[in-house]
């Protein structure tokens, strides 16, 4: 359990630098840490979720999962690296850069998230293990839908409607929202299937993983609104989701490794 | 530790009760016997592949394949 609790240190000082930076720090300065680290917590999240890929020798259903998710985070490694390269090498504006080129690699990357946690719903719930409560399902499908609405009338309409939006800014900027309501869906449903069981090292590695995707849909919110408003800079406080959610799919990542470690040497 | 009066069924609750928690473990051996269309309280020593592979095919989502064929090889060795 040691990477545990060095991987959990880590994250903490990176969220916590991360707090100083944008309450202390201005400027370019800002702006490169702002850029540079949701690209050292992306790479933290690819080592920790490779660990998993690693271990796990037979091509089964549950190396495809990881590995989906897997190939999700390196286009997002590679969508965040692009973003740096332009804002801070290239020293592009942003906002008149939008959408940019690391948009499709996010774009792309999010439906690998998709797949992989559907593909971990749908298993589960064939498995034959218990599904649990029917209701919880039914109130987590229900406030997704009131929240979509709710979207759907704050942001997405106004976004829509907007004569000074390109159709390329409105198709992207509709995309993070609209994608990410269904995220925000599943990583419910995968919460409360695995809070199910009580050993939290075995729920662990979900609870994260969804914990973390609930932060990416944070942050998403904000930025297509910001976005759309022209109002958002690198170094917004925001930011922090996106790095925390790396952060937290790395962890689950060294969560599951372990788990299956312990089991193994159980035997 | 939840006791079945079944001896059987009470070890396949001891052997994964470790990793699944009390009531999943329950609900596990629940369903997967419902599954198999078997009483959870009649199982029988020839019951015991099928129970094992169900189960292991269950939680090898959680564990990976290697760990859940090991946890079902000790079911079937009951």
């Amino acid at each position: 359990m040691k990477n545990v609790r060095n991987y959990w240190i880590l994250s903490g000082i990176i969220i916590f630098f991360n707090i100083v930076a944008y309450v202390f720090i201005e400027g370019n300065t800002l702006l490169i840490i702002s850029d540079l680290l949701p690209v050292v917590c992306a790479a933290l999240s690819i080592m920790g979720v490779a660990s998993v890929i690693y271990y796990l020798k037979t091509f089964d259903i549950t190396k495809k999962v990881w590995l989906l998710m897997l190939i999700g985070l390196v286009f997002n490694f590679i969508a965040e690296l692009l973003y740096f390269v332009f804002e801070v090498i290239q020293q592009r504006n942003m906002d008149d850069f939008f959408p940019s080129y690391a948009d499709p690699f996010w774009i792309i990357g999010f439906v690998f998230f998709f797949a992989s946690i559907i593909s971990m719903i749908i298993y589960y719930l064939r498995s034959g293990m218990p599904h649990g409560k029917t209701q919880i399902y039914l109130i987590i499908i229900f406030s997704t839908i009131v929240l979509a609405i709710l979207e759907t009338n704050f942001l997405l309409l106004p976004i829509a409607r907007d004569p000074e939006t390109s159709f390329a800014q409105k198709a992207v900027s509709l995309f993070y929202p609209i994608t990410d309501i269904s995220i925000v869906c599943l990583s419910l449903i995968a919460m409360y299937i695995v809070n199910q069981f009580s050993k939290r090292l075995f729920s662990m590695p979900w609870i994260l993983i969804a914990l973390g995707y609930l932060f990416f849909t944070v942050s998403d919110l904000f930025y297509s609104y910001l976005s759309w408003q022209d109002e958002y800079s690198a170094g917004n406080i925001f930011d922090i989701g996106w790095n925390a959610g790396y952060l937290l799919i790395g962890l689950a990542g060294i969560y599951q490794f372990n788990l299956m470690k312990k089991i193994k040497e159980e035997r | 530790m939840t006791a079945y009066e079944n001896i059987i069924t009470q070890k396949i609750y001891e052997i994964i009760a470790p990793y699944l928690g009390d009531l999943m473990a329950k609900g596990a051996i629940r369903s997967q016997c419902k599954k198999a269309g078997l009483d959870e309280t009649k199982i029988q020593r020839h019951d015991l592949p099928v129970i094992a592979q169900n189960l292991a095919k269950a939680m090898n989502l959680f564990v990976g394949a290697e760990n859940a064929q090991m946890l079902a090889n000790k079911i079937k060795a009951l």
